[in-house]
Parts: structure tokens; sequence; C-alpha cells
């Protein structure tokens, strides 16, 4: 699309919300003409059962980054019609929230915002920005770039953790993990390899799983070091990297420790004792136990699922975790299309 | 990019390398329905490599793998690549050239030095070619 468009501040009160997008159209078909701020975000997809959003930002992390930084980074896209009139293409939710933030007199000027206008589109340039926004959009970083950034914000900037919380949304031990983890991989792994060209960062993930106390405690009790970690991590010794979550169970098993220090954990998982009614189970075909599965967790009740996310070292939680990794890896590789 | 697509651009470009260096001396077969003209791999310890280049007058063996990012960390890649490297330790100056997408460049590194240590690999050299596709 070569469009012309211009860079300029629009008067909040003069901008109005898309109320022709189909997401929020529905939402006020159901609810009313007047839906808040936030009510806009999960028309848009976020924080729903929509798997566009499930690594979406959610309505309270764009609302406080937002404020904290007092103001927004990406300008909103908006239409100017012939007749002057303003309206929202692209940044719906960024636009409720400076108008909640009138309404609510917060702190900070939030009476002009950012926008990109573009004059008298016609819906298919409209909706061309629309897919390209929602259905392309920005990549994310991966998870050690993401990590390497916070870890300079913090260490170098000095940012303290609650304003980094601000900024980027999440909880402040996942932000702590993910610093923690970056400072081991450069403290323990970049040393044993030969080059910097060596350097795998999609081995993060395992440094992220190392920051789990009772990881880091098997470890150092068996007489072991983050070093030697390092080393299990290079030799894919530990791999899939989700096997490290089971080091305490196999350090504490000899014939497991020493299958894992030869062969690697997949291995040393195999011999690991397993729970008394496994045997039956593993007479079960796995189309069995696929839909006998399935029929299981569609029964866990709220209340259940809130306890399993309150305690995610219980024997449950790591079950479904291990198991979602391994259903993940097969379907992928079933159907390479699935995400 | 389909992954199979993605697969098949990697194995034109191991075939390009192995072209350019090897052409003059080798014998070079190819496992890839669009890259005609060329005769199927002997399957090695069960797997078929996607490219296969034999020396004339040295012996000297050339094996190709494509993987995209995918399929990289898969068991089922390390059991083929483990294979691959055994059959070319065999062989005086083989050399295992691997393709992948430049942001998996180094894990393909990763899981070669592993089976390398694993296996006290010492004779085969490798080549990694890193796709921008």
């Amino acid at each position: 699309m070569s469009i012309q468009a211009t860079h300029e501040y629009l008067s909040v009160n003069k901008v109005q919300l898309d109320k022709a997008n189909p997401r929020i159209k529905k939402w006020i078909e159901m609810y009313g003409d007047n839906p808040t701020p936030e009510q806009i975000h999960l028309a848009l997809g976020a924080g729903g059962d929509d798997p566009q959003s499930s690594g979406g930002t959610t309505y309270i992390s764009l609302r406080e980054s937002i404020r904290t930084n007092g103001g927004i980074i990406q300008p909103i896209i908006v239409n100017r019609t012939q007749n002057g009139e303003l309206t929202v293409i692209e940044g719906n939710t960024r636009l409720a929230i400076y108008i909640d933030f009138i309404d609510k007199e917060a702190a900070g000027n939030w009476e002009t915002i950012p926008a990109i206008v573009y004059d008298d589109l016609d819906e298919e340039a409209m909706d061309a920005i629309r897919l390209q926004s929602h259905l392309v959009g920005p990549r994310a970083w991966d998870p050690y770039s993401k990590a390497k950034y916070l870890h300079f914000l913090h260490s170098h900037e000095h940012m303290p953790f609650d304003r980094l919380v601000d900024y980027c949304g999440g909880r402040k031990s996942e932000l702590e993990n993910y610093i923690a983890a970056y400072s081991d991989m450069e403290k323990f792994y970049r040393p044993i390899l030969d080059s910097d060209s060596d350097f795998d960062t999609t081995r993060f993930s395992g440094f992220v799983e190392l920051q789990r106390p009772a990881v880091k405690n098997a470890i150092l009790a068996h007489g072991y070091s983050y070093a030697n970690f390092a080393h299990w991590i290079d030799d894919r010794l530990i791999d899939p990297l989700n096997t490290v979550r089971k080091i305490p169970q196999i350090l504490s098993d000899a014939a497991a420790k020493q299958t894992f220090l030869s062969e690697g954990a997949r291995e040393a998982l195999k011999l690991l004792d397993r729970a008394p009614h496994t045997q039956s189970l593993d007479c079960a075909s796995l189309f069995e136990l696929c839909t006998a599965t399935s029929s299981k967790i569609s029964k866990v009740t709220f209340i259940e699922a809130e306890r399993l996310k309150n305690d995610p070292d219980s024997e449950i939680t790591q079950a479904l975790l291990d198991l979602s990794d391994e259903l993940s890896s097969l379907i992928k590789h079933i159907d390479p299309k699935v995400e | 990019m389909s992954a199979s697509n993605a697969h098949e651009v990697l194995v034109r470009e191991i075939l390009r390398f192995v072209e350019a260096k090897y052409a003059p001396t080798s014998s070079i077969s190819v496992d890839c329905s669009l890259c005609t003209g060329y005769p199927p791999p002997p399957k090695i310890a069960g797997h078929i490599p996607d490219v296969y280049a034999k020396n004339l007058t040295m012996e000297s063996i050339v094996i190709g793998e494509a993987k995209t990012c995918s399929d990289l960390e898969s068991p089922r890649t390390k059991e083929q690549l483990t294979a691959f490297i055994n059959y070319l330790e065999k062989h005086q100056n083989s050399v295992l050239v691997l393709a992948t997408r430049w942001s998996s460049i180094n894990s393909a590194k990763s899981i070669v030095r592993s089976i390398f240590r694993h296996n006290k690999i010492k004779n085969v050299s490798t080549h990694y070619l890193d796709s921008y596709q």
C-alpha cells in the first residue's frame, strides 16, 4: 500500500472508536453501545479464548505500560473522512485507555494522542491495515533477546523490577527468573564454548528452568555445580530442555543418574520409578490414552485449575507441562502448519 | 513458506555448494523431487541423506542434510545425523554439510558437537550453510 499518511497529534475527544470493527461490533450488539476500555480490549480478542491473542498483552499490562511511559510509543492509525470525521483503524484499545485516563483524571497529558492519519481510505485499504496489524504484526523477540535486554535495563540502567513489570507486564518473579537465567547462561555456558559463534541461544529456556529452587538445590546437593549444568546443556544431555525439571528425580536415583550422565535425560527418565498404576496404563493404546486424557482434562473444574496454577511444582502440574511439551512436539511433526 | 518448500530451498543450497566444490571429481546423488537428473542417494543405516557425493578418486564422501527449524530438535534428526556421522567417520576426508535457517545454525552446530563427543568422532569435517529465507 503506498497511500500518503501524516503523523499528527489528534485531540482524543475528536477521534471515534472503530465501531464498524467486526469484533467491536459483535460486542456492541451483545452488550450495548458504550463499551468500557477493558471491554474494547476483550472484544478485540485479548485475554479471551481467541488463540490469536494467547501470546498477547493483557489489558492491565498495556494500560500500566502506557501510564508509566506517559503515552503510547506506536501511534494509532486513523482514517479521516471527507467530512472530517476521524475513526481509528488500528489502536482502539490504546485510544480507549486514553479516554479512560481523561475520565479518571489520571496524572499526565492524555488530551492528545499520536496518530498516523490517512485521508479518506476505502474499505479495502482499511482492511489491509487491519490485516497487517492483527494477522502479521511485529514479531516478538526470542526469549534470550528479551532476557538480554531486561538484564541490560536492570543491571546497567538500574531500572527497578517494579518499573520493568510496568513496562513489560507479566509477573515480577518471571522477570527475575529471566534476568537470573541470562546471568547464569553468560556466566556458566559461554565460557565453556570454543567461540562465541557456538553460542546457542535456543538453550536459554534450560537456564530459565534452572531457576527453580528444587533444581538448583538438587544440583548442588549431589556435588555438582552450575558449570556442570552448562556442560550437560552443551552436551545435549539435557534434551529436550523441559527435562531440566526432572533433574532432582534423576540425580536422586543411582541408575538414572548414571544413564543421564552417559545417555542423557531422555533415556534416564525411562528408568525412573513410575506410579503404581502405570503397568495397566502401558497396555492401553495411544488412542485410548488420548481420549481418556482429553475427557479427564475437560472435566477439570475452575477451582482445580486455579489450584494447579498456584502450585507450579505440584506433581500434576509438572505432568501436564510434560504432556503439553511432548504433544506440541509430536503435533508439530504431524502438521508443521500448527504453531 | 511451508516446511516442505523451506526444506527444498535448503537442499538446493546444499546442491549448489556441493556442485561448486566437488562436482568435477565426484558423483552426486540427490533426494529432492525438484532436483531432476540426479540418481537417488544410498540408504545409510536406514536413513536417506538429501545429498550424497562420492569422490571418484579419493573415495571420500560428502553428505548434505537440510533441516528446517522445527525439524532440527527432533529425536529423529539426532538419530539420522548420528548415522551419517558414524558412516562418514569410516571414510577418509569426509564432510558433513548441514543447511538450516540462519537463526538455527548454532543449534545445528551444538547438536553435531554433541554427537561428535558422544561417538568420539575425529575424522569428519563439517560445513554449515545458513539460509536467510
